[in-house]
């Protein structure tokens, strides 16, 4: 079958069709082109013709005509829509025709990065010019590291390298400043909340070293679908921005179908696992030949997905090796051979985390299926536009797993689609950013009288630190006078760049894979299955200490899962008001996650068949962090309804909080203690996700009767009927009547 | 804290200015400018570019640093600096038109930020060795410095530094660059002895900093230095105190910096001049030099430090294993053969030894019964160390293996005595 005949069966079929709340068709849509401009190089014209490209999309043309013209511009448009040429034909064709001008390519990720130098080698070799592009990141060796600051035209890095290995050592890279013309920052929309505000100030940084070398690049950004990209782009550069965001790619019809899995305990109100109703849809597909993409939320389910597809795809001739994962932890070599076989066709079908979700280039695929809802409405567009074909038909399917967030989205599918995308929230004046960057820039260049930083004026910042004896000012310049070296005290992201390695030592030693630090106690403690590519292993053996984890491969009919308990616990107060009705607090305290034990589960059908216990030492982040209590005998409250309105009150205060933090919604986090051990009183704690804390506690602090009649007027206007995301949050997580708790809540406190 | 007592006692004692003085600020401009030129010995130099110190040494060609003479460098033979560098095209280095460099700076880390605050510069006038330290009293006085320092490098052609290739020159370009003031110090030729030092010494010396070689080479002591790493806060201080006696030993310790690279200089000429009879050249050292003449194709001399490195502990083994393959490089077949006899016979390098002898008797002295025997014995080792450590030598195994199968029908015996159980002993 076809994909067409496909959907028809999925259509016939009253089993599927009677657990679909919604079936969108977004209309096939035309391409608009325009013809290659006349200061187009012919030999960039030529190699676009050798690969089937006559005539240019009318945004890529745009794009083309509006940095020609010296404009700084954000280019926001869905995947494969030929974004990369957006910004590679501006750079190429300034290089064409001088030799000395540069770029720098900023990526997210160093996956990404990878990913655009082959990409961009293979067009400069087709032109047979001397245009040098390279990659430099952690990974890039010493030896090529003199010839890549001496050469290359374009410079591929990423915003954690440019802070900590190229500024700081401007100097080495003077041919590179001197003459650079273009910074293209892809995937815009994920520098956003503290890791955006932090990449501003890079940036800031960054512009400083050019005016210093006298040049002025032009800012070329591309972001994926959010509600505010030309804002966003602004605020991260500096620049004011030409939006271009009128799509000229042709699209096929696409079908979006929200699939909620089918009840098998009425009682218990218990839904099958959407794992497995993703293989099952997954394999419709699969088995009649068409490339599909599974998105998972986390590792684990990747594996257990791709095992489970594996399985069945066996018995088709070539079928189980057809079906690969994708991962964070999977070695580059291996990634690369896996991106390579989806756009060969090679490889029919990939489950993958959103590790696949950002623009590396696996081609177009015919179906995504999203196990799980990914958490934002941007995020799911990401996902589904995996699967989207020029000419023909697409079909995205999101499969909703039974948490309450994924069942609100399944029930209300108009929520989702009348919704706009989220923002992207920064804040590049945050003072703790702030003052950590104006340390850097004043080590890279000495601050002179009057200078401003991002437009800021900051002589109060430069005397502070003066005060401090980490500058120092003399001959109307700031001088840096610390033996340190700042930059490698300031982290641009929260999570540890450490890594575990997972050592196979089933025959001789041999490195499989990596963990990050923060999910290591989780996925690799003793005796837990550790699945790569669908191959089960054991863990025999982690050297905490070391870093390492020593397994064998094993082939057991079950897989692990572990249980992490969050704490929170007060380690010292700062400040504190006693109010009429409430208490608010702001202070230091210790989050501590431990993996306290483990879970064996069984293959298909879930069942708990053993557990054990996990001794690994806690995961710990100081952080800063505002509370607010309140009295036990709020207006009558039962126990459980009070537990219900302070959940909801948390929710609606930590939606909201980032609209005034300018933050990301992942920056912060909220817990509700119903009667903590510091307070001894019903308590909403919200705390900076951030080692250190980077000031959001302290602002919410002083915001907090805002913040709570903010939280009055979203839950009066929502137009829910029990709770829903924009509000307390889904009833199912908070519980019935959890806005009528909650206002009560806040109207005592209010009073 | 001790150092901390002393110098405040130190302060005491000179004409009684107090501590507290100097961090009250009770000093005028010109009475706390005239303190330190008085205390650091230090001279003003006006330049285009402002004002900065310098403080200027001339040591007479009599002058002996840590029992060298510092003159001496002059009867270095021009051959032997291309081996201190390992490169030919150092034979023609001219020590009259070298300048040695050591910078003490604000911080070890390099970037940017990393400011040299006094730059030591010495250099031969005749025989006389001139040694000129630029200061900068304060951050706006280094243009002033840099501008000193670029006009005195225009006389000079090469550098002479300890680890300056890798930290003393790039700050210094970073500074002069930082300063739109080009980048004067690139020279066409910079010797670094740390490289050298490292190539001759890292058998023998744990560390090879400045301080173990003058340790281990001198027997220097110096009197009143200081350690590299409290130098930065020390600066520090100084800048917000204007103090200048906890800088004396600074400034001591970039004299001593760069009196001993001349002596290192020396020291490493005389062990590459006539390595068997130089007080610098010692046990391990030989198997080092070895490696120097060998890359530098002096063969002769590389097979005489090889030879006196076979006894020495530590570096035997690698002595017999590189000299074997000198021989054998050199076409001198008997020596070669007789080597890796002796290394199979007390376990050297056996399995390789083994293999070497294998080709000797296959292919030149057609020795087919003692070329299957070393074969079988390399494979017994090879069979013997998979089962003891666990993992497989599959391709060592392997490439024997098939050796083994060529040698037998050369002989024309039949291939199943290939079997590792008909081992013949």
């Amino acid at each position: 079958m076809n994909l067409e005949q496909v959907l028809d069966y999925i259509k016939a079929s009253e089993r599927i069709m009677q657990n679909v709340t919604r079936w969108e068709v977004i209309p096939q849509k035309c391409g608009e082109y325009e013809n290659f401009p006349s200061y187009l190089d012919e030999k960039l014209v030529s190699v676009l013709n050798k690969k089937g490209i006559y005539r240019l999309y009318t945004h890529q043309r745009q794009a083309l005509d509006e940095v020609t013209t010296g404009k700084n511009i954000v280019v926001v448009t869905p995947t494969a829509s030929g974004k990369t040429l957006c910004y590679n034909l501006p750079v190429l064709n300034q290089i064409l025709k001088d030799k000395n001008a540069r770029a720098i390519y900023l990526f997210p990720t160093k996956a990404l990065s990878q990913d655009q130098v082959s990409e961009l080698m293979g067009m400069v070799d087709a032109m047979s010019e001397d245009i040098k592009t390279y990659t430099y990141d952690g990974d890039t060796p010493a030896s090529a590291r003199v010839a890549i600051r001496k050469d290359a035209h374009i410079v591929v890095t990423n915003p954690d390298m440019l802070h900590t290995g190229i500024l700081p050592h401007h100097t080495k890279w003077m041919k590179l400043f001197s003459n650079l013309k273009f910074v293209v920052i892809d995937e815009v929309h994920t520098y956003r909340g503290v890791f955006g505000s932090h990449t501003a100030n890079v940036l800031r940084r960054l512009e400083r070293i050019c005016r210093f070398y006298g040049s002025n690049p032009i800012f070329i950004c591309s972001s994926a679908t959010i509600a505010n990209p030309k804002e966003l782009a602004e605020k991260l550069t500096g620049k004011s921005m030409v939006l271009i965001d009128k799509n000229g790619a042709p699209s096929g019809k696409k079908n979006l179908i929200f699939y909620n899995p089918p009840v098998v305990n009425r009682q218990l109100g218990i839904r099958r696992s959407s794992i497995l109703e993703a293989k099952t849809l997954a394999l419709i597909f699969l088995k009649n030949r068409i490339q599909t993409i599974t998105f998972t939320r986390s590792r684990l389910a990747v594996e257990v997905l791709l095992t489970y597809l594996k399985e069945e795809m066996k018995k088709i001739p070539g079928g189980a090796e057809s079906v690969r994962g994708y991962r964070g932890g999977y070695l580059p070599r291996e990634r690369r051979e896996i991106e390579k076989g989806l756009r060969d066709g090679d490889i029919l079908g990939v489950v993958s985390t959103n590790a696949l979700e950002l623009g590396i280039d696996i081609g177009n695929l015919d179906v995504s299926i999203i196990t799980g809802y990914p958490g934002s409405i941007s995020s799911t567009w990401q996902q589904a536009g995996r699967a989207g074909r020029r000419t023909s038909s697409s079909v995205s399917i999101l499969v909703a797993s039974s948490s309450p967030l994924d069942q609100f989205i399944i029930k209300h599918p108009d929520y989702f689609f009348e919704s706009s995308p989220e923002n992207g929230l920064i804040n590049p004046n945050n003072l703790y950013i702030l003052v950590s960057h104006i340390k850097c820039a004043a080590f890279e260049l000495p601050f002179e009288d009057g200078e401003t930083f991002g437009n800021q004026r900051i002589d109060e910042i430069l005397a502070f630190l003066e005060g401090e004896r980490i500058l120092r000012h003399v001959g109307g310049r700031w001088h840096w006078m610390a033996e340190s070296f700042p930059a490698d005290d300031i982290s641009l992201r929260s999570a540890s760049p450490e890594n575990f390695v997972v050592v196979d030592i089933t025959e001789g030693a041999r490195v499989i894979g990596e963990v990050d630090r923060a999910s290591a106690p989780m996925m690799i403690h003793e005796e837990a299955i550790y699945i790569h590519g669908g191959q089960q292993y054991q863990v025999e053996k982690l050297d905490y200490e070391e870093k390492k984890a020593y397994v064998r491969r094993v082939d057991v009919d079950y897989y692990t899962d572990a249980n992490l308990a969050v704490e929170i616990k007060v380690l010292e107060e700062f400040k504190q008001e006693l109010g009429r009705s409430y208490q608010k607090h702001m202070g230091e305290v210790m989050v501590t996650s431990l993996a306290t034990m483990f879970k064996k589960i069984k293959f298909f059908t879930h069942e708990n068949v053993g557990s054990g216990p996990i001794h690994l030492p806690p995961e710990e982040m100081h952080t800063t962090a505002f509370w607010i209590s309140i009295t036990e005998d709020t207006m009558g409250l039962s126990r459980e309804e009070l537990e219900s309105g302070l959940l909801g009150l948390c929710n609606v205060m930590v939606n909201l909080a980032p609209l005034y933090l300018m933050c990301d919604p992942r920056d912060i986090r909220g817990v509700v203690q119903i009667r903590s051990p510091f307070t001894m009183k019903p308590t909403i704690y919200i705390y900076d996700n951030y080692p250190g804390g980077v000031g959001f506690s302290e602002k919410l602090y002083g915001m907090d009767e805002m913040l709570l009649k903010a939280a009055r007027q979203v839950i009066l206007e929502c137009s829910c009927e029990d709770g829903c995301p924009s509000c307390v949050g889904p009833y199912e997580e908070v519980g019935s009547g959890s806005k009528n708790f909650a206002l009560k809540i806040i109207n005592q406190c209010l009073i | 804290m001790g150092k901390n007592v002393n110098l405040t006692e130190t302060v005491n004692i000179y004409k009684g200015e107090k501590k507290s003085d100097f961090e009250s600020g009770c000093f005028s401009q010109t009475r706390e400018n005239e303190l330190i030129c008085r205390i650091l010995n230090t001279v003003a130099a006006k330049t285009p570019l402002g004002e900065h110190l310098m403080v200027v040494n001339s040591y007479e060609d009599t002058f002996y640093h840590a029992g060298v003479r510092l003159a001496d460098i002059f009867e270095i033979p021009p051959d032997i600096v291309g081996l201190i560098a390992k490169d030919s095209d150092y034979n023609n280095f001219n020590f009259a038109k070298s300048v040695f460099i050591d910078t003490e700076t604000t911080g070890l880390a390099g970037g940017s930020g990393t400011y040299a605050f006094l730059i030591g510069a010495g250099y031969f006038e005749g025989k006389k060795f001139k040694l000129i330290q630029y200061f900068m009293r304060d951050y706006n006085e280094e243009p002033a410095v840099l501008h000193s320092l670029k006009e005195l490098l225009k006389e000079f052609e090469s550098v002479v530094s300890f680890n300056g290739k890798a930290y003393d020159i790039p700050i210094l370009s970073t500074r002069f660059l930082i300063n739109r003031m080009g980048n004067p110090v690139e020279k066409p030729f910079h010797l670094d002895l740390l490289t050298s030092a490292r190539r001759l010494y890292k058998e023998r010396m744990a560390s090879v900093s400045l301080a173990s070689l003058e340790c281990n080479l001198f027997s220097l002591e110096r009197k009143g230095d200081i350690p590299s790493y409290e130098i930065p806060s020390i600066y520090f201080r100084f800048l917000r105190d204007k103090n200048p006696y906890p800088l004396k030993p600074i400034f001591y310790h970039n004299r001593m910096d760069i009196l001993s690279l001349v002596a290192l200089t020396v020291k490493i000429a005389g062990a590459l001049k006539n390595p068997l009879c130089s007080d610098s050249c010692s046990e391990q050292d030989f198997y080092c030099l070895g490696r120097i003449y060998e890359d530098m194709e002096i063969f002769e001399e590389s097979i005489k430090c090889y030879l006196k490195a076979l006894e020495m502990p530590g570096v035997s083994e690698k002595a017999h294993f590189r000299l074997s393959l000198l021989y054998k490089r050199l076409g001198r077949w008997n020596e070669a053969q007789e080597l890796w006899l002796k290394m199979a016979e007390n376990n050297v390098h056996a399995e390789f030894a083994l293999v070497e002898l294998a080709k000797v008797y296959e292919h030149r002295t057609k020795d087919y019964t003692k070329a299957e025997q070393v074969t079988r014995r390399a494979l017994e080792l090879a069979y013997k160390k998979k089962g003891l450590l666990g993992y497989s030598q599959e391709q060592e195994i392997y490439e024997l293996k098939k050796r083994l199968a060529r040698i037998l029908s050369k002989q024309g015996k039949p291939q199943k005595q290939l079997n590792f159980f008909n081992t013949v002993k």
